[in-house]
């Protein structure tokens, strides 16, 4: 039994993901690796065929699916091994707060764009001194009148070069209690005092343009921001559910294509003529692997189905976002070594997945973090 | 926790003061891109005598022991992990040369940094061309530091002579044709990068032998020193990575103190310290052992998985504790899990160090 309903329209949807990423993705991503960026075509090309914000309404400009398509695209994405096309970043994580807590005029400003691909959004939350402790944020939004301020720097930021509108959180300086002094405002690229930095030099997603972004004297108008004042680390949390299973969708979806890429390998026959896959200590680790992948999808999948039910699971996406997270660097770990010495080299594929896997256990809150939200969760 | 004696105590600092004044991280970074042997450092410190400590005086070295060579790699891993492998891997397979005891040109010239060399750890993989064609190709997988060395050291078996005929040859770089393994780099040791060499049957019958002992007994001691060395490196990425994560932990803020005071972080790094003592004292007292005539394979295969498994989770936890900033490469601590893990790649991954270690217990098992 599947725990997850897809349809036969959310198959011919995965079918026609995986022809334009065969086509117009895959043939490109060693490129993109080495300039360090995506082409803006690229997300073009995903917007043009309906494969950016699938859940965006029609009254948007948007395909108005269900969460499941989402679900197939950062999976398909997964498996076309780079992270320079964050899809799942720009449809599922930042997206959502303009859809939420927009005003109807920059709705209709906004998300047309944001689905055609001729916008790209990042979000920007994490500072040089406020990364896991993100109510000890600095950068300040002065709202004067029709205007708003802002000053600060975060650092980190996906899609932090091509973007061309970041989500934004930033403290009221009059304010002393954090939780109530944050808004979320949305800042066009372009806008004067903001400046992108420079593209940060990482340890993998090479093709993903991770940055530093600058505000000096930034002037944006005050109906650019989203929902209440102060209530920014409401509407945060609020999202922070969908953000992790994002993340452990794509953990998994990682773990699922480096198992499958190292199978592959280990059946071809090697220089003596055997296949590893023949050797007791290779099947008994790849089955090990299969097995704590198939535990992940069963929970992640339930995780799906839930929350597509609208309940609240936040306790077990951080769950799952740790342990997935973990799970996918155990694999790539153990897959590189079943490659041996052929695993040095960067023509393996299983290299490259295991630098951009890494960040996975760090990004969108450490797995320390997620273990110390459940905790709290759970009254411990 | 090893009782190290002072002259010990001395190399290992001096090691290490070398490598603080004249390693350069920005520039290792840019080296890594590049695929560059640092061939300048190479020559300083085959000036100051860190090349060959174990070989005999009479033959350059300091007449010391392995131990004491792996105490200088230990101390140059640390500093910086890439140009500490490449630094230790730039010798490979120069045992050989003492095995003959008649090389002192050469070894001098690899002792006072003017030559590299590499080994061919393996058998050929291939061969292009027939039987005995003189101008057959025979082809060598995975040799670190092809297209910088000066001299490789390749076992060879003669095809027109019995199974008994093995040997271990030395040739020059003019006669070595060398093909990348990657187009794009590698995951680690790119400084010393491996790649597939070729050598023509002629030139392997006419290469100088390195005719003492029997094959199996120079290519045991090679591999005994190989798997130290990568081993004494591994030490030294893992303490690297811990002093860095050290650093940080009691630098970094989070949530009004210190991230190292948290039990988590604390205990992490506790961890990492424990995974590092039993790393040294395996790494040392093997090579003591070694120094002594009196390491075996098994041991050495231990030694080796242990210290390469060590660097590989600590370098992973340091990243961790580093957070976003680990992830930057500009920080190093993902140089150090990198190596880390191309260290444990290399030599053979874990299995084959564990049918190693089997190998020692089989017969007293009764396996064999």
């Amino acid at each position: 039994m599947h725990i997850l309903e897809y349809s036969e329209e959310h198959a011919a949807f995965r079918h026609q993901l995986r022809e334009f990423l065969a086509h117009e993705v895959m043939p490109h991503v060693d490129a993109w690796e080495e300039q360090r960026q995506v082409p803006r075509e690229a997300w073009k090309g995903l917007g043009r065929r309906g494969f950016l914000c699938p859940t965006v309404p029609a009254v948007f400009g948007g395909p108005g699916k269900d969460f499941l398509h989402s679900v197939i695209v950062i999976e398909e994405l997964a498996k076309t091994n780079h992270s320079g096309l964050m899809a799942g970043l720009h449809s599922d994580v930042v997206v959502p707060y303009i859809e939420s807590y927009a005003s109807s005029e920059l709705k209709k400003r906004y998300l047309p764009g944001c689905v055609s691909g001729d916008l790209i959004a990042a979000v920007a939350m994490t500072e040089p001194g406020a990364g896991s402790d993100l109510s000890s944020l600095q950068t300040t939004a002065e709202e004067r009148g029709e205007e708003v301020v802002i000053n600060g720097t975060k650092t980190f930021i996906s899609n932090g070069i091509s973007c061309d509108l970041v989500v934004l959180a930033a403290r009221d300086p009059e304010v002393d209690n954090p939780y109530e002094a944050v808004s979320l405002y949305v800042v066009e690229a372009g806008t004067p005092g903001f400046e992108k930095g420079r593209k940060l030099d990482k340890m993998g997603m090479h093709s993903q343009d991770t940055a530093e972004l600058f505000f000096q004297n930034c002037r944006i108008p005050a109906v650019n921001r989203l929902g209440e004042k102060g209530r920014g680390f409401f509407m945060l949390m609020d999202k922070l559910q969908q953000e992790r299973l994002v993340c452990s969708i794509g953990a998994l979806a990682a773990a699922e294509f480096v198992w499958e890429r190292t199978v592959e390998h280990c059946k071809q026959a090697g220089h003596n003529g055997r296949p590893k896959s023949k050797a007791q200590d290779v099947q008994f680790a790849l089955v090990e692997m299969a097995t704590e992948i198939k535990m992940g999808r069963t929970f992640v999948d339930k995780l799906i189905a839930e929350h597509i039910r609208g309940e609240q699971v936040v306790v077990e996406t951080s769950m799952a976002k740790y342990w997935t997270t973990d799970l996918a660097w155990k694999v790539a770990r153990e897959c590189l070594d079943l490659w041996g010495e052929e695993g040095l080299s960067e023509d393996c594929p299983i290299v490259r997945a295991f630098r951009d896997i890494r960040v996975m256990s760090i990004y969108a809150g450490t797995n320390e973090i997620m273990k110390g939200i459940a905790a709290k969760f759970m009254g411990l | 926790m090893y009782v190290l004696s002072r002259t010990q105590k001395d190399i290992s600092k001096a090691a290490g003061e070398f490598a603080k004044g004249e390693f350069d991280s920005d520039q290792a970074r840019q080296m890594e891109q590049e695929g560059r042997f640092p061939r300048g450092l190479w020559k300083k410190a085959g000036d100051l005598g860190f090349i060959g400590v174990h070989y005999p005086e009479q033959d350059g070295g300091a007449g010391l022991g392995l131990l004491e060579q792996l105490l200088v790699q230990e101390a140059w891993c640390m500093r910086d992990p890439s140009l500490g492998l490449a630094l230790s891997m730039g010798s490979c397979g120069a045992e050989g040369l003492l095995q003959s005891g008649k090389d002192r040109e050469r070894l001098s010239a690899l002792t006072s940094g003017d030559i590299v060399t590499a080994s061919c750890r393996y058998d050929p993989e291939q061969s292009e061309g027939e039987g005995i064609d003189p101008d057959k190709v025979l082809e060598f997988p995975h040799v670190l530091n092809c297209r910088e060395a000066d001299l490789f050291f390749v076992p060879w078996q003669d095809p027109r002579s019995d199974g008994s005929k093995r040997c271990m040859v030395i040739l020059p770089a003019e006669k070595a044709r060398i093909s990348a393994e990657s187009r794009t780099g590698f995951l680690g040791l790119n400084l010393c990068p491996p790649a597939r060499v070729g050598f023509q049957l002629r030139d392997l019958e006419q290469a100088d032998r390195v005719q003492v002992g029997t094959l199996s007994k120079l290519q045991r001691t090679l591999n005994q020193v190989f798997l130290l060395q990568i081993a004494g490196s591994c030490l030294g990425l893992a303490q690297g990575a811990l002093d860095r994560a050290l650093n940080y932990a009691g630098q970094r803020e989070q949530f009004g103190r210190k991230i190292g005071s948290f039990p988590a972080i604390r205990r992490k790094l506790a961890r990492m310290t424990v995974k590092v003592a039993e790393s040294r004292l395996m790494v040392y007292h093997g090579a003591a052992c070694f120094d002594r005539g009196g390491l075996k394979d098994q041991d050495a295969a231990m030694i080796k998985l242990q210290a390469a498994e060590t660097a590989r989770d600590v370098a992973d936890e340091s990243i961790q504790i580093l957070g976003g900033y680990g992830y930057m490469r500009e920080y190093d601590v993902e140089r150090f899990c990198r190596e880390a893990k191309a260290c444990e790649i290399l030599g053979g991954r874990a299995g084959s160090q564990l049918d190693a270690v089997a190998s020692g217990f089989s017969k007293k098992a009764g396996l064999k």
